[in-house]
């Protein structure tokens, strides 16, 4: 036989022993649980989404080809991430507040689904706090944790989501009975426009990191999208690298090709010159436009004869660090809107956006906007 | 079968997620991970929960409970979220793009507008659905106010600076005729 779930009052008066006083609220309901679990439903699942195309964009599987277009694609799904990211702080801590005398219960454990329903809620409970923590942390580089956070965050995502959707079927059946009663009573109505406040407040003050109309209000966002060297952000500097400014610079294209190229500065400055406008869109959830001109990349795999399905290596004068390479798939190759620039903002590259030549193709993580560019291997 | 899949899906996302934190055990340190994985829930449920139950009850004494509750957790949110940013653990010597602002600052601002705000609200008591409108209101005009200050600011920049010099240059001229009349 199925055991019924404790009702929430009998939770309430449960904890009030337990924890002597407190829990008086009518907030601590189903009713204002449901609703608040709807919220948070949808903004994992868009986070997990979103979340699920940073990294396969940033580890392509062999078998799949991201397109170069729409160009703002990334820097919309990042953008996404990491906006809604910040805004479900309130959320889940409203929510986690509502059904805090749950954690009380007693006794603890009735039966053996019962401690593992628990046992889903403690992977769910704990897991998206430490998801909204990490996160946070990260947008504000600082690293006070022992693991690297992109695989910790990506593999937690799994657990989390897992633990929702279990979550989220056993309490279908109350969500459905609330969803079809209004929600009314003014200390209800109060309880949910503060939760939106307060989302709307964090969601308002971060956004003009990478929504460049809210760009004013963005007094809480860890960027500002034209501070840094030549009006844009830097996130790894020459200094940090380890790069120097090269005193006889030379690009080679070596590998799958039908001849290999050395070619100066001169060189490409010599060739058919473009100028585009693209964003650099970070992991990090910022985003800011700028101008680049210099040679498509296109131009310079033909001149050195590649197939069209060859993918090619971009290698960094970095001679450490996980990004010190990028690999650029056909489609991003093909695209006219690819360059290797020269200049930002009508001036040369500054040292810190990779001077003399930087990588840069639409609808693609910063991380892999390769810069201090050497050599391009094909493979 | 078919009431018995999300379970299975639920299931199975989970084991390939905590699958594949011990697969990369190099980079997700598991040790690490568990300790930050249970110690940010035993940190809500211990530490951080009691405390806003603490002053939630604390706020049961001003005048209007439930406006003061709601500033206090507007201000807190934002106070959480702009907490790393006014630590500012991630600022570097050589990269002043990364946290430029001044968070702290804006961070009181932010916390003064909303506590303003409640003051309002409480000064002129109307019925919840009036008070909600009305921080929405004193939000959005003060938001508003800035707004077109900042703008006529930069407006006038030129004018307001030659403005200041007329008077600068008034206020001179007044100083030596007064000089010269008492001598």
């Amino acid at each position: 036989m199925l055991r019924r779930a404790v009702p929430l009052t009998r939770a309430v008066r449960d904890g009030m022993t337990r924890v002597g006083g407190g829990f008086t609220s009518r907030l601590h309901d189903e009713r204002v649980a449901a609703s608040l679990g709807i919220w948070l439903g949808i903004s994992f699942t868009v986070a997990f989404a979103t979340g699920l195309v940073s990294h396969f964009m940033q580890h392509p599987p062999s078998w799949a080809v991201w397109p170069s277009r729409p160009v703002g694609l990334y820097r919309l799904t990042q953008g996404t991430h990491v906006i809604c990211g910040l805004a479900t702080i309130p959320l889940l801590l409203a929510k986690l507040w509502t059904v805090y005398p749950r954690l009380w219960q007693w006794p603890p454990i009735r039966s053996l689904a019962h401690a593992a329903r628990r046992g889903v809620v403690f992977l769910l409970v704990a897991g998206s706090l430490f998801q909204l923590v990490t996160g946070l942390f990260n947008v504000n580089y600082w690293y006070p944790f022992p693991f690297f956070f992109t695989t910790a965050h990506y593999w937690t995502a799994y657990v989390v989501f897992g633990a929702l959707i279990i979550h989220a079927t056993d309490e279908w059946a109350k969500v459905r009975r609330q969803a079809v009663t209004p929600v009314h009573g003014p200390s209800r109505r109060g309880f949910f426009a503060t939760v939106a406040g307060a989302c709307g407040l964090v969601a308002l003050t971060t956004a003009g990191e990478t929504f460049t109309p809210l760009g004013g209000l963005a007094v809480l966002a860890p960027r500002r999208p034209g501070v840094g060297s030549q009006r844009l952000p830097v996130n790894k500097t020459a200094l940090s690298a380890g790069v120097a400014r090269p005193a006889n610079w030379r690009l080679t294209v070596t590998g799958a090709v039908e001849r290999e190229l050395t070619l100066s500065l001169a060189d490409l400055r010599a060739m058919p010159r473009h100028v585009v406008r693209l964003p650099i869109a970070c992991v990090e959830g910022w985003s800011a436009d700028a101008t680049w001109a210099g040679v498509r990349l296109r131009d310079v795999l033909r001149a050195a004869g590649v197939a069209r399905h060859a993918r090619v290596r971009v290698e960094s004068a970095q001679r450490n660090g996980r990004y010190r390479a990028s690999q650029v798939d056909p489609p991003h190759w093909h695209d006219e809107l690819t360059l290797l620039a020269l200049e930002l903002n009508g001036e040369p590259l500054s040292m810190d956006h990779g001077y003399p030549c930087r990588l840069i193709a639409p609808d693609r993580p910063g991380v892999l906007q390769t810069k201090w560019v050497t050599a391009l291997v094909v493979e | 079968m078919w009431r018995r899949l999300p379970y299975v899906a639920g299931a199975a996302l989970i084991g390939v997620g905590l699958g594949g934190l011990v697969l990369h055990s190099s980079d997700t340190h598991p040790v690490g991970w568990l300790i930050w994985f249970a110690g940010v829930a035993v940190v809500h449920d211990a530490l951080f929960a009691p405390f806003v139950l603490g002053m939630a009850s604390l706020a049961g004494r001003a005048p209007r409970p439930p406006v003061v509750r709601a500033g206090l957790a507007v201000a807190g949110a934002a106070t959480i979220v702009a907490l790393p940013a006014v630590l500012a653990y991630g600022r570097r010597p050589d990269n002043p793009s990364v946290l430029p602002q001044a968070y702290g600052l804006h961070l009181v601002t932010i916390i003064g507008v909303v506590t303003a705000a409640v003051v309002v609200v409480n000064a002129y008591a109307p019925p919840m659905g009036k008070a909600i409108l009305t921080v929405v209101g004193v939000l959005l005009s003060i938001w508003l106010i800035f707004m077109v200050i900042g703008m006529i600011i930069s407006a006038l920049k030129f004018l307001i600076w030659l403005g200041f010099l007329a008077v600068l240059g008034a206020v001179i001229v007044i100083v030596i005729s007064k000089m010269a009349k008492s001598t």
